[in-house]
């Protein structure tokens, strides 16, 4: 039977405009967890928010979990706000995570997406990986991922910090040394165009989605995702059979 | 400790316990089944069920509102004939009262269901004539006490199971399509369904619900959903599951008192995936305290 925990909260640390990195207690009972999984959390104990919010992984240590939280509204506003020492009540692991394959791996992230792809470099760090990371203007975890990675490469929409741009024009460039897969995260319109990048190139990718979600475990049908099914098309949920998919079985919508 | 019986009687349906899930916020009972043990619930209302498979809404299906959700899921769901083969089994296996969520856009269709489900191992059928999330049928049905009258004794004529028909609270007065669901012979009455809402993005000038309008859910409806309960229990003698906002053992003994012979829990599982066992212990743990031998000795006995 599966428990929800208590976390307690270890450090939080803001890392750039609105970006806060808090580490929490690692329970015990939470064994396996898995880079791409995300954790259900509730942000606000007096009710500033109702629902849970989910936000991935981001590391995973011995005893204790780190999240990246982007300030969004009032639950990630709340979250960001707790103190050093509140219990965090968290459910989780939740979702499928990524499937590590291949030998040499391209990893793209956009903004606060860049977050849950830290702990898939630290998994496959010992294989041939290069990083791709976009920002608007102020860059983040850069330095971490530096720590699991030769090769991380930045860009800013305003050109502040490492190439101006965005991220998805580093791409190209990437395709030197042929990657045999790609893992992204970010933005719904950058995913859009790294589905088509690899379905170009034939590069298989996994993304990983976003979709507001209730119960966070498969129970509501309220997380959708629009995914081929033959010749058809069907809605999986987001939160049990994602939050990563094959690049390849993504539906986006026409109108995003 | 002293035994306390938890057991209910909704006259030709017992439960070993008041505590339900209510139908769409528990799926199948596979999810749930990993944070509590499903024997311990008095029953589970399945998510709702049509005839053929449906596919729902598009996303954005979910927002929040202050103290509750608006949902548009529009009954996803696999179609009753994937329900018996693949998901009856599963839930068979457990204690608990098994009840099929029965949605239409004809009086047929609720028949033609109905009619499938009689001789499967479901415990009872609970007719949906309130769903707010699709363009026919549903909530259509249940605000005229005249359909709700028909489709509840068309259905009845089709089904020999226990018939729980679950009334829209967006309706001009509850106490009509109560009587009207009594008079086309309902073993029972569960309520309330969502209340319609709707919710808008100021900086997109939009509405968050990809199809504008939704059910709300959640604490906000409780008040709502207990004076329902309430006026429903003095007008018809057919028992009544009460639901609405339920989300710890004080709001469920409200309900009890009230004169709800058990309650749903829906929406709280998204909060609180134990919160059904933490509700069963609060209630033991009210009767114990207030020296009440069975939770029968509770029911509608509000002092008023
Ligand atoms: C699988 C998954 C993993 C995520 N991981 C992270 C992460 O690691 N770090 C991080 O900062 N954010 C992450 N997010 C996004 C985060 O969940 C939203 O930013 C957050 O829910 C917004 O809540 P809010 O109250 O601050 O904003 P509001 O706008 O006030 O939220 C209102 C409602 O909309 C929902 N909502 C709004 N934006 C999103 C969104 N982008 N995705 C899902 N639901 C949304 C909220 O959950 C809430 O129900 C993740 C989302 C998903 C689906
Ligand atoms: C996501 C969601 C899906 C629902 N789906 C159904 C359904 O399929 N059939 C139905 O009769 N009621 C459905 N309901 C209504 C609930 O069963 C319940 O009547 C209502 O949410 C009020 O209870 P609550 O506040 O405890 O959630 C749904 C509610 C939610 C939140
Ligand atoms: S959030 Fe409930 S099914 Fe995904």
């Amino acid at each position: 039977m599966k428990t929800s925990s208590l976390c307690k909260v270890l450090n939080t640390e803001r890392i750039a405009e609105d970006i806060y990195k808090i580490s929490v207690t690692r329970p015990v009972e939470w064994k396996e967890i898995k880079a791409g999984q995300f954790f259900h959390i509730k942000c606000s104990e007096e009710g500033k928010s109702y629902l849970r919010r989910p936000i991935s992984i981001c590391e995973v240590e011995a005893n204790q979990l780190r999240f990246i939280v982007r300030k969004s509204g009032k639950g990630t506003e709340a979250l960001c706000n707790r103190k050093v020492g509140d219990d965090l009540d968290i459910i989780g692991p939740l979702g499928n995570g990524f499937t590590p394959t291949g030998e040499k791996i391209l990893l793209v992230g956009g903004g606060i997406g860049t977050a849950p792809l830290v702990e898939l470099c630290k998994t496959i760090k010992a294989r041939e990986v290069k990083v791709l990371l976009g920002f608007r203007t102020e860059p983040y975890l850069v330095e971490t991922f530096k720590k699991y990675c030769s090769t991380v490469e930045v860009a800013t929409e305003d050109g502040s910090f490492g190439v101006k741009g965005y991220v998805t024009a580093l791409m190209e460039a990437a395709m030197e040394n042929s990657p045999e897969m790609i893992y992204a995260c970010g933005p719904e319109v950058m995913l859009k165009q790294i589905q088509q990048f690899g379905k170009e190139k034939g590069i298989p990718t996994q993304l990983a989605m976003e979709e507001r979600m209730a119960c966070g475990v498969g129970a509501c049908l309220v997380c959708s995702c629009k995914v081929k099914a033959g010749d058809d098309w069907d809605y999986v949920r987001t939160c049990k059979e994602g939050p990563v998919f094959w690049g390849e079985e993504v539906i986006f919508d026409e109108n995003n | 400790m002293k035994t306390i019986d938890m057991a209910v009687d909704l006259k030709g349906l017992t439960l070993e316990n008041p505590i339900m899930a209510a139908s769409g916020t528990f799926g199948f009972g596979r999810e749930y089944g990993e944070y509590v043990d499903l024997n311990t619930l008095g029953g589970i209302m399945v998510k709702g069920l049509t005839l053929e498979e449906r596919k729902g809404n598009p996303v954005p299906r979910v927002a929040e509102t202050p103290m509750g959700m608006l949902n548009s899921v529009g009954l996803q769901n696999p179609g009753v004939e994937a329900f018996i083969q693949e998901e009856l089994p599963y839930l068979s296996q457990f204690n608990t009262r098994v009840i099929a969520n029965i949605n239409g856009n004809t009086i047929e269709e609720y028949c033609r269901i109905a009619e499938r489900l009689s001789d499967t191992g479901v415990d009872a059928l609970e007719l949906n004539i309130s769903c707010p999330n699709v363009k026919e049928g549903g909530v259509a049905f249940g605000r005229d006490p005249e359909m709700v009258y028909k489709v509840t004794k068309s259905v009845r004529e089709h089904t020999n199971k226990y018939l729980i028909v679950k009334l829209s609270p967006n309706v001009r007065d509850i106490r009509e399509v109560a009587r009207a669901a009594e008079e086309g012979r309902a073993d029972c009455l569960s309520l309330i369904n969502t209340l319609i809402g709707m919710a808008i993005d100021i900086e997109q000038q939009k509405p968050i619900l990809a199809r504008g309008i939704g059910g709300l859910s959640g604490p906000v409806v409780k008040p709502v959903a207990l004076r329902m309960v309430y006026e429903t229990a003095q007008t018809v003698s057919i028992p009544i599951i009460g639901m609405g906002g339920i989300s710890n053992p004080n709001d469920a003994i409200e309900f009890l008192l009230a004169g709800a012979s058990a309650i749903a829990v829906g929406t709280a599982n998204f909060i609180n995936p134990f919160v059904t066992a933490e509700i069963y212990e609060g209630i033991r743990a009210y009767l114990e305290r207030k020296g009440y031998t069975s939770v029968k000795d509770i029911i509608g006995k509000l002092k008023f």
